[in-house]
């Protein structure tokens, strides 16, 4: 390389040692490259020395233009002008919204139902308890004018209730259906009269026996509330069937489809066993694989029946339901009016078989009495089996499992809060991410509409600040 | 984590040189707007200085393109270089001659080569320095002086010529 051309790094000392040397050795051997070597050092001393060094101006200005410009931190922007953040608020709020609203709302919807279940468990509640309660706090003497009571509503079964309940004050505490035409009310306290159990008349000798039949039965099949303490319900009274409430057989059948059996029995237990009730029978079968079906049969205290209902249709979906009410009052008091006339007849044959003295004679009377006992036995069973029937109701319940869940595998029955918490945080993230790429998408599939105007109103953004 | 210099401080220190440089590129007129717009973008993109060149460099990189800019955009010619007087104990004839001389050689060098004279026997910019900040590598501005140099000491002799 020719010194030459280095001449002027080897003056400012940006060489390296080694080129340095060779400039050294070469300048050592020719005069004329000392001489421009000299010639240059001078003019750049000149240059240095002799270019005017102008006085700066303007440093105020510019540090008040600085600190103008300075840019406060988050907070004190927030502070000092809050509107100024408030579509990062918006879009975050926007974000949060999207996140949280649609589960926020299945919440509310589900309380929503919960509240309105409660109030419809209320109101029949009370609705029920104002049907014992009413009657006996404003059944006026007025509406007894013509010694019979009259029904201040329209509802037949209402109607029915309500008017057990009067000639159940009537009569002195004695109910189930016996009610009491033509006589005063001084006459119907002393139980005298014509007595009627469902249009089977009695003769007025009979009506005290009847009476005393009611007031019996009404003492003897008290059946004790204790339905639905933990399902929010309001429990029943304690004695479930208060003196002169009817004998009401409640049957229901219901088929649901649920998305798993199994898991639908634990729920079905739950419920007979919240309900104080119990799963009569069980049948089970899978015709094919994983096409399970299912049958209970779901006893339940009879005040628990509505409860027992509501319940059970949320198991699944209803495919198709039925309830029967039957009304047997009638005969169980017949019933206890046999069995108490029998069982007079038994201790009759029983005196004449103590007073007999001949063989034929006490061999009819055996026969008889035998055959009057067989028929009190019967009563008793029938009257038993009716007692049942109106203390438990039964629930028939077919469930099966739809086409798209037969071959699911059933999930754990109770999930932990922190599997819980960790779904709910995973699907929320997973909302988050899906909404995120529509956004994206979005922004991509319309680029050509806003980047434009983005970058316009960019670059006048800047161009003005530059200004 | 490094702390961020104050930009009030840097443009306290750094001011002066940052003027002189604009003013040599954009005339005195404009020298303060230059250097303002240096300081406001040091202030705007400071976050983004990782160090790896002094601050002085980064500072009058960024001068060096407001000037660009400010030329371009209020379409000024480099000024002329301006020469003060040399020191006394020179012959007052002498000096004279030479700083006219000197003057006009400096002027008709052609924009490159006045570039890296400048930052580098005025500024006292380093050839690595002056490379980093108009962006060129060392080699070029050591090419660069070295034509400008022989430019100079031609026109010099030229006008020296002329003058016997």
């Amino acid at each position: 390389m020719n010194p030459m051309e280095d001449l002027k790094a080897y003056v400012d000392g940006e060489l390296s040692p080694a080129r340095r040397k060779e400039i050294e050795a070469a300048m050592d051997q020719d005069e004329r490259l000392r001489r421009e070597l000299e010639e240059i050092r001078v003019l750049s001393r000149l240059i240095g020395d002799c270019v005017v060094q102008p006085e700066p101006v303007g440093l105020d200005s510019v540090l008040l233009a600085l600190e103008s410009r300075r840019r406060p931190s988050f907070f004190a922007a927030l502070r000092k002008n809050p509107l100024q953040y408030g579509w990062a608020f918006a879009l975050a709020g926007f974000v949060l919204l999207a996140i949280f609203f649609p589960s926020f709302k299945q919440q509310m919807e589900g309380a929503d139902a919960n509240v309105a279940m409660r109030d419809l468990a209320a109101s029949s509640t009370a609705e029920s308890s104002a049907k014992s309660s009413a009657p006996a706090a404003t059944a006026p003497a007025e509406k007894m004018k013509n010694g019979k009571a009259e029904s201040q509503y329209a509802s037949p079964s209402e109607d029915r209730t309500l008017y057990r309940d009067y000639e159940r004050k009537a009569t002195g505490g004695a109910g189930f259906g016996v009610h009491v035409e033509g006589r005063s009310p001084e006459r119907m306290q002393n139980g005298s009269g014509l007595v009627k159990s469902n249009g089977v008349a009695i003769e007025d000798s009979d009506a005290k026996a009847a009476d005393g039949v009611a007031g019996e039965l009404n003492q003897r099949f008290e059946v004790p509330g204790r339905a639905g303490a933990t399902l929010g319900y309001k429990t029943q009274p304690q004695s479930s069937r208060a003196p002169g409430q009817a004998f009401l057989v409640k049957s229901g059948q219901f088929s649901l489809q649920v998305m798993d059996v199994r898991n639908a029995r634990v729920q079905v237990e739950g419920i007979a066993k919240t309900l104080r009730g119990y799963v009569e029978d069980s049948y089970t079968a899978e015709p094919q694989a994983g096409q399970l079906q299912a049958s209970y049969g779901l006893r339940v205290p009879v005040n628990s029946f509505d409860n027992a209902t509501t319940e059970v249709r949320k198991l699944g979906k209803v495919l198709s339901e039925s309830t029967n009410t039957q009304n047997v009052t009638s005969q169980v008091v017949d019933a206890d009016a046999r069995l108490k006339a029998k069982k007079i007849e038994a201790q009759g044959y029983e005196k004449m078989m103590k007073g007999a003295k001949k063989v034929p004679d006490m061999l009819e009377i055996r026969d008889r009495l035998g055959s009057v006992r067989e028929e009190i036995e019967s009563l008793e069973a029938e009257r038993k089996t009716l007692a049942n029937q109106a203390t438990y109701s039964t629930l028939l319940l077919t469930l099966s499992q739809p086409e798209q869940a037969k071959k699911v595998v059933p999930p754990p029955a109770k999930p932990s809060w922190y599997d819980t918490a960790w779904n709910s945080a995973s699907a929320r993230a997973s909302g988050l991410g899906k909404w995120l790429a529509e956004v994206g998408m979005n922004l991509l599939v319309l680029a050509p509409v806003w980047v434009p105007v983005v970058a316009g109103l960019w670059w006048l953004g800047r161009r003005s600040r530059r200004r | 984590m490094s702390r961020v210099p104050d930009i009030g401080e840097i443009a306290r220190q750094h001011y002066a040189l940052v003027y002189r440089f604009c003013a040599r590129r954009v005339g005195l007129e404009a020298a303060q707007d230059a250097a303002q717009e240096t300081f406001i973008t040091a202030q705007r993109v400071l976050r983004k200085f990782r160090g790896d060149s002094s601050l002085r460099t980064w500072l009058l990189g960024i001068a060096h393109n407001e000037c660009r800019r400010l030329c371009r955009s209020r379409r000024l010619d480099a000024p002329c270089v301006e020469l003060q007087d040399v020191g006394d104990d020179a012959p007052f004839e002498q000096r004279i001659v030479d700083r006219q001389a000197l003057g006009q050689a400096l002027n008709k060098l052609s924009p490159e080569h006045r570039e890296v004279v400048l930052l580098h026997e005025v500024e006292g910019l380093s050839y690595d320095e002056a490379a980093e900040i108009i962006g060129v590598p060392a080699g070029t501005v050591k090419s660069r002086l070295h034509h400008a140099f022989l430019n100079l000491r031609k026109s010099l002799q030229e006008y020296a010529g002329g003058v016997r």
